[in-house]
């Protein structure tokens, strides 16, 4: 095992860098109860209206509706496509199954806006208006590969377990006629 | 059900959709724009690549993009793998769970609240000069500089390069440092000769994730401002957006070779 002192220096370690990932969130939430709206710090003193303005503008309220719509929708269809997808990757060797997977991580490898350019060129080209149809086929896109990797992820561990009935159970899994 | 039917609905979705729409970004980039109507003019021509290799703006602004995606891409990976190697080697089972948890927890913030966080400590009557002058240092005025884009980039993709390393070391088994040690090998011995190599597929998938999206994120000002939002010309976009099209290609080959897929 790890020394003491390598152990201490790891656990340094990991506490920084929690504290590197949460005191910038921490300090949103401070800002939201600032009674200034300059941004200095420290902050000028303790407020709720700007909770209040938040809940009273109609702007943002029809944007969290919207977004809570094509986030459903969004998900809904990606957790069907992206399971099918892992399920199938997982079970079967075809020719082209590296070419089928390297598709499906894709839209994550490559920069988020270049899908949005790219599904951009695609609507305009087939002359499709956008609307919440067109949000839901964006992020659609990009969750399923989420999905995928996810799906693909654990069933991969459920291979690599060293518990002999979880293997079993992978090995018995139905084996489809491919292989 | 048969992995060809499981198969059909989402490579259908994404053949249909994705493929498409890059390969139309492609064909767009070969046309060019009537500079007087701003219509697309289906026009076969080298132009916008002609356009994107002489200008030096572009050529600049591409050779910072990829300078400050690389730089935030190392930077994750010295981040990321003490704390992976703690979270997958010496931490308790439950203390891994919780770690694992938040980790995760800040991509659930919003990406634009997250810069804004940074941006109230990094500007000029910020946190961090705050901090600074109540110790009696100088104010350090990095808001909006170079070394702001690569700490904030640095901090915003770091648990995505956590994530596939703290997978990759749990995959190694805890059976072969113990041959190591048997054999008689040093601890740092063992963890540079075989938990390194191991985990490389686990950094590079990482890397993978930190690389193109700062990228992405990058380029996208002069993708969409100068050239979608202004002049409103499509097909010289789409000629810039080949450009991180064909350097993630080139790491994507790269990251396969070194068995980053199958870690992803």
């Amino acid at each position: 095992m790890e020394g003491a002192w390598t152990k201490l220096a790891l656990r340094i370690w990991a506490a920084l860098i929690l504290l590197f990932l949460f005191i910038p969130i921490l300090l949103i939430f401070f800002y939201a109860f600032n009674t200034s709206n300059i941004e200095s710090w420290p902050i000028a003193g303790l407020t709720f209206k700007w909770f209040t303005a938040t809940w009273n503008d109609s702007d943002v309220r029809s944007a969290l509706v919207l977004s809570l719509q094509a986030g459903l929708a969004a998900t809904a269809l990606a957790l069907v496509l992206g399971s099918c997808a892992a399920f199938a990757i997982h079970r079967t060797t075809f020719f082209g199954r590296d070419a089928v997977s390297l598709l499906f991580i894709l839209p994550l490898a490559l920069p988020g806006i270049i899908t949005g350019i790219a599904l951009n060129a695609f609507f305009s080209f087939g002359g499709v208006t956008f609307s919440i149809w067109t949000i839901i086929v964006g992020h659609a896109t990009f969750c399923i590969v989420v999905v995928y990797n996810n799906v693909l992820a654990r069933l991969r561990r459920c291979h690599s377990s060293r518990r002999p009935s979880w293997r079993e159970r992978c090995w018995l899994s139905p084996s489809p006629s491919t292989r | 059900m048969r992995p060809a039917l499981l198969l059909t609905p989402p490579l259908a979705w994404f053949v249909l959709v994705y493929l498409t729409s890059l390969v139309l970004l492609l064909i767009t980039a070969f046309w060019t724009i009537d500079t007087f109507t701003t219509q697309i003019v289906q026009v076969w021509n080298l132009d916008n690549f002609r356009i994107i290799l002489t200008e030096p703006a572009y050529r600049l602004i591409i050779g910072r993009t990829v300078g400050i995606a690389a730089l935030v891409t190392v930077t994750d990976a010295i981040l990321a793998f003490p704390f992976a190697y703690y979270m997958a080697k010496v931490a308790s089972r439950r203390t891994q769970t919780i770690l694992f948890a938040a980790v995760l927890l800040p991509l659930w913030a919003s990406y634009l609240a997250r810069v804004y966080a940074w941006i109230l400590i990094l500007n000029h009557s910020g946190i961090l000069n705050w901090s600074l002058q109540s110790i009696g240092l100088p104010a350090a005025n990095i808001g909006y500089t170079n070394t702001a884009m690569w700490l904030v980039f640095s901090y915003i993709w770091l648990p995505f390069m956590i994530i596939p390393t703290y997978a990759a070391l749990e995959r190694v088994p805890d059976s072969l440092l113990e041959a190591a040690a048997d054999l008689g090998a040093r601890r740092w011995r063992a963890v540079l000769d075989i938990v390194v190599p191991l985990a490389i597929p686990g950094v590079v998938a990482g890397s993978i994730f930190t690389f193109s999206l700062t990228l992405g994120d990058y380029i996208t000002p002069i993708l969409v401002y100068s050239n979608i939002g202004i002049a409103n010309n499509v097909p010289f976009a789409a000629a810039l957006a080949v450009v991180p099209v064909a350097i993630m290609a080139v790491y994507l080959l790269i990251a396969k070779r070194l068995g980053a897929f199958e870690a992803l």
